[in-house]
């Protein structure tokens, strides 16, 4: 997921290690809030529609890149 | 105080801090400093609900360089026989080159972890910009939807709408050349009526600010906003208000917003709104509410005079204004989040008039 690895790239904050489909990045504190609202514009765009997102469970649902990207394909199809 | 890996350490307020928390504000709000310094004093110390700072700050070698800051707020549910003190996040400041380390996920764990050592059980935030909606959202907070912004522009040509308020206008000036006043405008509060009007019109399924007299002298006095008071009188009393505002200079703002109102039983919102769109055209000014704020009669009304939803800023809900409410310590819980049998995170169960304009 290209965007995340560029928020990435804008922290400083330290990754352990490559950042993996599966590195947690919001209970992590890897992205902060301002890197979280691009993710989620960029959520919304590729949807194509409006998104609630009070009715997500950010922590839960978009916790890693490949959480965002099974919550995508998952409305995608719905 | 808690020390942190990248050189930031996250401390309460202290009084040495406070050049530190005027220099972030300033910066952050593009404005002078002593007008900065004056709504600082305004918005916290001279609030009637002041319990001291509750304020947490990142600081780097020993400069403040992020905080989340809380004011300090009473509410009451059902016949006002329930009070919960629930403080607000009012101003949330990173320093842009401290932006994208993680402090403002920091500082709200340090804040709610004061609020959980003080017994506070609920804290609200009725300003989110779009970054603190999202990143609350993800600290476990909860959106009670969309305020939904209505506006009319300083003039509107349809030939029915002007005629409306044209005869809401005329009604108002000849109320006003009586003995027994109608509709006055005036540019100061009237903290008693107002407060003895908000005692009578109580929404008891609704969560809403505790607006008593002390509540409104000071709610009015922000130096950061102009009012202007809509006053309608009968039998010699006020029988409803309504509050305009605009901000004050520096600030650069042409539209009003319908800050505050108050009806009294049996009185007409008609002729409340009608004169504040009679105002607003007057001096030229577009007008601004949240529909979520009034009920549904006044909701037509504001329709027939030429009130319409705002343009939707983009696809994504958190760039809309809403209430955001935090149960402290709920991490996961499944407990409704309740009070009195109010529900607190749908907007069903708030009395939002208060969160328009200044966002009180």
């Amino acid at each position: 997921m290209r965007l995340v690895r560029e928020l990435l790239a804008k922290s400083e904050k330290a990754l352990a290690g490559e950042l993996r489909d599966d590195t947690s990045l919001i209970r992590s504190g890897l992205l902060d809030s301002l890197a979280l609202l691009e993710v989620a514009e960029w959520v919304a765009e590729a949807l194509g529609g409006a998104l609630e997102l009070q009715r997500i469970d950010l922590r839960a649902e978009w916790d890693t890149v490949a959480d965002v990207l099974a919550f995508i394909e998952r409305r995608t199809r719905a | 105080m808690i020390p942190e890996e990248d050189g930031y350490e996250v401390v309460p307020w202290e009084e040495r801090h406070r050049a530190g928390v005027l220099r972030l504000r300033t910066l952050f709000r593009g404005i002078a400093p002593a007008w900065n310094a004056a709504h600082f004093r305004w918005q916290h110390e001279e609030n009637p609900c002041f319990e001291g700072h509750w304020v947490q700050l990142a600081l780097c070698r020993g400069e403040v360089v992020a905080m989340r800051v809380l004011q300090h707020a009473l509410w009451e549910l059902g016949d006002a026989a329930v009070r919960l003190r629930a403080p607000c996040f009012a101003g949330t400041a990173i320093d842009p080159a401290h932006r994208q380390k993680g402090l403002f996920g920091l500082l709200t764990r340090a804040s709610e972890a004061e609020l959980g050592r003080r017994g506070v059980e609920w804290a609200f935030n009725l300003s989110a910009g779009a970054a603190t909606h999202v990143s609350s959202l993800a600290e476990g907070w909860r959106g009670t939807g969309p305020l939904r912004p209505l506006g009319r522009p300083q003039s509107i040509g349809g030939r029915r709408v002007r005629d409306r308020v044209l005869r809401y206008a005329v009604r108002a000036a000849r109320y006003a050349s009586r003995p027994e006043p109608g509709v006055r405008i005036e540019a100061e509060p009237r903290p008693e009526d107002m407060a003895g009007l908000a005692a009578e019109a109580r929404r008891p399924d609704r969560i809403r600010r505790v607006r008593d007299a002390a509540y409104f002298r000071w709610r009015f006095r922000d130096p950061s906003s102009r009012y202007r008071f809509l006053y309608v009188e009968r039998g010699g009393r006020v029988a409803g208000f309504l509050a305009l505002h605009r901000p004050a200079p520096p600030i650069a703002s042409g539209a009003l917003t319908i800050a505050d109102w108050e009806c009294s039983a049996g009185l007409s919102f008609d002729e409340l709104l009608g004169a504040a769109v009679a105002y607003a055209e007057r001096i030229q000014k577009p007008l601004g509410t949240w529909s979520a704020a009034w009920p549904e009669p006044a909701q037509h009304a504001l329709r027939r005079l030429g009130f319409e939803d705002a343009p939707e800023p983009g696809p994504l809900a958190s760039s809309r204004p809403t209430i955001l409410v935090r149960r402290i310590g709920a991490d996961g819980g499944d407990a409704p989040w309740q009070v009195a049998g109010v529900a607190l995170d749908t907007l069903e169960g708030w009395d939002a008039r208060l969160t328009d304009s200044d966002a009180f």
